[in-house]
């Protein structure tokens, strides 16, 4: 890359910013509501993806966060087989936050609440790593524990991208809409794939006689 | 509820929309609405959790003691009761007491003689007339798909009374007044509605009720623009037209304050969805010119008998409810597809009256008579039938239509007066910012309660759509077909005469289809058997130039026909766009004018830098020197249907080869099952070879090597390309269905569907072989989306509906062959 290549990407990204702080204020958008459906089809894949900033977010916190999950594997392996509607779910450190990536069949309130009941106990010590962590033991706050992991949960961008932005009266605005929607939610799911869609954990354990 | 905690009003609703319709009772058109499950949101939080609709344990007697119990649905027919009901005071009595003579007003709530049983709707029918269970006939969801799924999608009352246990125009009055003067009869009106015993010429006029209704409030507190208020009425059905009272204006007929011509300015016709002129309520709607405050008058039906006399669209008993359902549709569709207008609107839907038709709840015997320490309004000197005005009357549906009001939402009043028609008065008056003071409409109105707080601070980001009236096949009207087609020439004006009107460029080639194991459990047609079935396809660009361009930015069709044993064909059409633009016939005409071509040189150096400095994406340039995307874009932001499919568009990608390119069929279609199982579905066609567009830069082995010229390697190569491609070996397409799932909108084109639906492969297509003769194999050959065998049916899309036509006519104007669709089954 030359100089004036560096100076012009440099020039760019300062103007950007520039921009989107004066959007951000003469034109906000607002993160629509996830809308979490009640009494969803079982059959329903949906997706959580959930991002929790560390709270130490150094090598050594996140080596800490590392063994947290490790040491507690078994207790989240059984508790999410267990809850009998995971497709999969994965750990992951990302930067500095641990992340839990999972594909559930449903309710999302359910989810949670049978995450609570079967392993809620392994979970909480494993948010006491985390900066801002919901209010401790979650089966005492399960609503509370519910709302903390909704807003933890990265924000979803539909197939239509204008279902959005409803109030938005020039659809060639959309495109800045989306910046600063980014801008207030770092992490966001773009899309997602199943291939088996519309086939629940239940179904397939007993399609394929895998049983409980 | 406590009307003191309404101090400050909702901010966000600017337009309201009040549409009341006529004599039907909450059980007759919404009685099975929670049939099966529970509101999701019911207000107040702590009231009952379920619906109070029907159940058929409800019954009446009959004069010999005989039970006859509800009867959910109405049997297929739409004319239910085919005799208009009873509806006068004395008969609501029976009704409701099974007594003509007016209950004590009640002094002893423990032991209250007026408590309606609601056990006299079948003797007061049965005295009248035959047919007598039809007053026990209820309507079911899947009869009234409109008005019902409104009320799922939004806020229901069911606790919402008729303000008076009487007629139309006294229930009226309370709805503009909150007051009728003592009336209990529709008076001198009768002749025109809702009576037909009365003197079918006598001219409509005289006195009816002469007190300060809500627009007179409006007036004196400076809020007496049209901008402000407007009363639209419809048109006159066929007989007010020959007795010169076209355009019947009911509303200011009975409310004698509103005749002085200074309020002329106030009034004006509904118009049609279609036309949306100036001056009208939908042409107001499509500029976004809609008044702060709209009431709105159906059209009237005039009963004088099974199916004879006028059918309006008020939903009025005898008339053919579908009518009405069409008509609330409509409305519905332009409210709802005018952003400006839909995302600050509350659109109320109520009945005036229960008209005589059954209703298990008992009105409540708390009404606040209106001159109850009223100063402001005078004590009547006669009260018909000598009514108190201290009961209700019966309950009859109200809907509350706004992005800011929950789905699954059944709301109550939370005191012990419940909803009647002044809480519609006073929650307007409310949101219109009128201070409670300066109300002055009586009693009734000033302790009504309001319904305000059944609106969230944030509005919800999805407008549901509705399906067509009574789940039956859409109506087309009948120049459509010829109407579709002229405005597609109009955009293609270098259009060449026996060429398809859209995708004119198109090449021809032949295989075979063999359908998967799975395709015959959902259905029967012939070609998802598993046997080798020989098709004829057609690719080609979507534009309707006679000029090959190959490179624009365009949409690519693929329309697949089965041979089937017999003989007969079945078609299957699909696109490179997942979406379409338009959700019925009238809208793709309009989204069709706007997309005329004009001349287009692309976006400016000043303009690409105001895109920058507004963080746009820059604007695609034109493919051609005119071009109709400006109007296009100008017409998607002003309908919200159209966006989705607009924006599509604009992401659209030139494939390298028609054979790397995704196909869908845009529309939802029914597949049946051997054992009569319905799946409701949308099919798509995805490439083996995977989709490729051409920007990937990655080399097409089949690309034309040679081109003539460079105009030749920019436009036409995706035929050839072709050639070379299938001389290598067939080009292989999977058939996919997604079914769909609950919620997903089965007869709307514009929406997307969730990727988390059921996906299952139906099978696979072997392209072998270029059309021998291109002429006869595809040029002239017809396809029809709606051309299909036995097993597969149709949605009721519109769009769907309308493309036969359009299709067929299109085939006979250019003298193509296997029009019209059926003609070709052997």
């Amino acid at each position: 890359m030359t100089f004036v290549s560096r100076i012009y990407g440099f020039l760019t990204r300062m103007g950007e910013r520039v921009l989107v702080a004066f959007w951000r204020i003469v034109a906000p958008v607002k993160t629509p509501e996830p809308g979490y459906e009640t009494s969803l089809p079982a059959n329903l894949q949906m997706h959580m993806n959930l991002v929790m900033p560390l709270a130490d977010q150094t090598a050594v916190g996140r080596a800490r966060a590392v063994q947290a999950v490790a040491a507690n594997i078994d207790e989240l392996f059984t508790g999410l087989s267990n809850v009998g509607t995971v497709h999969f779910a994965r750990f992951d450190l990302i930067d500095g936050n641990l992340c839990m990536f999972s594909v559930f069949d449903g309710d999302f309130r359910a989810y949670i609440r049978d995450f609570i009941t079967v392993f809620g106990s392994v979970f909480d010590s494993l948010l006491s790593l985390v900066a801002d962590p919901p209010p401790s033991p979650s089966a005492q706050h399960p609503e509370a524990f519910i709302d903390w992991i909704h807003r933890h949960d990265s924000f979803q961008i539909p197939r239509d991208l204008t279902a959005l932005f409803p109030e938005e009266r020039n659809i060639r605005n959309l495109s800045r809409d989306l910046v600063l929607l980014l801008d207030q939610n770092p992490h966001v799911q773009i899309g997602r794939f199943s291939g088996y869609p519309g086939i629940s954990v239940a179904q397939i354990r007993h399609k394929s006689g895998l049983g409980w | 509820m406590s009307t003191d905690k309404h101090t400050e009003k909702h901010t966000g609703i600017s337009h309201i929309v009040y549409l009341m319709l006529e004599n039907r009772s909450l059980d007759n058109v919404l009685g099975w609405l929670y049939e099966n499950d529970s509101p999701v949101h019911v207000h107040p939080p702590d009231s009952c959790p379920h619906f109070d609709g029907l159940n058929k344990d409800f019954y009446n007697l009959d004069a010999n003691g005989k039970k006859h119990h509800v009867i959910r649905g109405t049997k297929g027919r739409h004319t239910v009761p085919r005799f208009d009901p009873n509806e006068t005071f004395e008969h609501v009595n029976e009704q409701l007491f099974e007594s003509s003579v007016t209950p004590k007003r009640r002094t002893d709530p423990a032991s209250d003689p007026a408590t309606p049983t609601m056990g006299g709707f079948y003797r007061d029918y049965a005295r009248w007339y035959r047919n007598n269970d039809e007053i026990m006939m209820s309507y079911t969801p899947e009869d009234l798909p409109v008005l019902n799924t409104l009320a799922r999608r939004f806020a229901v009352s069911d606790r919402y009374f008729s303000s008076v246990p009487t007629q139309t125009n006294c229930n009226r009055a309370f709805a503009a007044a909150g007051n009728s003067l003592g009336k209990t009869k529709n008076g001198e009106l009768c002749a025109w509605v809702n009576n037909r015993s009365s003197n079918l010429f006598a001219r409509p006029g005289g006195k009816q009720f002469s007190e300060r209704t809500i627009w007179n409030v409006l007036d004196e507190q400076d809020q007496n623009l049209p901008s402000d208020w407007m009363i639209f009425n419809s048109k006159g059905n066929w007989l007010e037209s020959i007795f010169q009272v076209e355009g019947y204006r009911y509303t200011r007929r009975i409310m004698e304050q509103l005749r002085d011509s200074c309020f002329d300015k106030h009034f004006a016709n509904v118009g049609s969805a279609c036309e949306a002129a100036d001056n009208t309520l939908y042409g107001m709607i499509a500029s976004g010119t809609l008044p702060r405050f709209s009431f709105v008058e159906p059209s009237w039906t005039l009963p004088l008998g099974p199916g004879l006399g006028p059918n309006g669209t008020d939903y009025h008993p005898p008339g053919d409810i579908r009518k009405g359902e069409q008509f609330v549709k409509e409305l519905y569709n332009a409210l709802s597809g005018n952003p400006d207008i839909w995302n600050s609107l509350l659109f109320i839907i109520n009945f005036d009256e229960h008209g005589g038709t059954y209703d298990h709840v008992p009105p409540p015997c708390n009404a606040e008579p209106p001159w109850h320490n009223s100063p402001d309004t005078p004590v009547p000197i006669a009260r018909e039938n000598g009514f108190q005005f201290d009961r209700f009357g019966v309950r009859v549906p109200l809907i509350l239509v706004s992005p800011f009001v929950r789905e699954k939402t059944v709301f109550r009043a939370s005191g012990e007066t419940p909803y009647d028609h002044t809480s519609v008065l006073a929650t307007i008056l409310h949101l219109m910012g009128v201070e409670r003071r300066h109300w002055r409409l009586g009693a009734r109105v000033e302790r009504a309660p309001l319904f305000d707080d059944i609106l969230d601070k944030h509005a919800r980001g999805d407008v549901p759509s509705l399906t067509d009236p009574c789940g039956e096949r859409p109506v087309v009207e009948p120049d459509m077909s010829k109407r579709l087609y002229d405005a597609l020439l109009t955009d293609y004006p270098d259009h060449r005469a026996g060429m398809r009107p859209v995708h004119a460029v198109g090449i021809g080639a032949t295989g075979y289809f063999v359908a998967s194991n799975a395709a015959k459990r959902y259905t029967f047609a012939e070609q998802f058997q598993g046997a080798h079935i020989p098709v004829t396809l057609r690719y080609s660009n979507g534009s309707g130039s006679p000029v090959e361009h190959d490179s624009a930015l365009d949409v690519r069709g693929m329309a697949v026909k089965f041979h089937l044993l017999d003989g007969s064909e079945s078609d299957l059409i699909a696109i490179t766009l997942p979406i379409f633009f338009a959700r019925n016939p009238e809208a793709f005409l309009q989204f069709a004018a706007a997309g005329i071509p004009v001349p287009d040189k692309g976006e400016s150096w000043f303009q690409r830098l105001l895109d920058i400095l507004q963080l746009r994406n820059p604007a695609r340039p034109p493919d051609l020197p005119e071009d109709g995307t400006a109007g296009v874009t100008r017409y998607a932001n002003t309908h919200m249907a159209a966006r989705p499919g607009t924006v599509a568009a604009t992401m659209l990608v030139t494939p390298v080869s028609y054979g790397r390119a995704a196909y869908h069929a845009l529309h939802t279609f029914r597949l049946i099952a051997a054992d009569g199982t319905v799946t409701c579905c949308r099919f798509d066609w995805d490439p083996v070879a995977g989709v490729q567009p051409i920007e990937k830069c990655v080399p097409d082995p089949y690309r034309p090597r040679e081109p003539s010229t460079r105009k030749d390697r920019d436009n036409r190569f995706l035929h050839q390309e072709l050639r070379n491609r299938l001389k290598a070996g067939p080009v292989r397409f999977v058939l996919r269905i997604n079914v769909a799932g609950q919620g997903d909108d089965i007869n709307d084109p514009t929406k997307v569907w969730d990727t988390t639906r059921l996906r299952v492969v139906l099978g696979e297509l072997w392209i072998t072989d270029i059309a021998a003769d291109n002429g006869t194999a595809c040029e002239h050959l017809s396809f029809n989306p709606t051309r299909l065998a036995p097993g597969i049916e149709c949605s009721d899309d519109p769009v769907l509906a309308a493309r036969r036509g359009a299709y067929e006519y299109s085939c006979r104007t250019r003298g193509g062959s296997g029009c019209p669709v059926g003609g070709d089954r052997r």
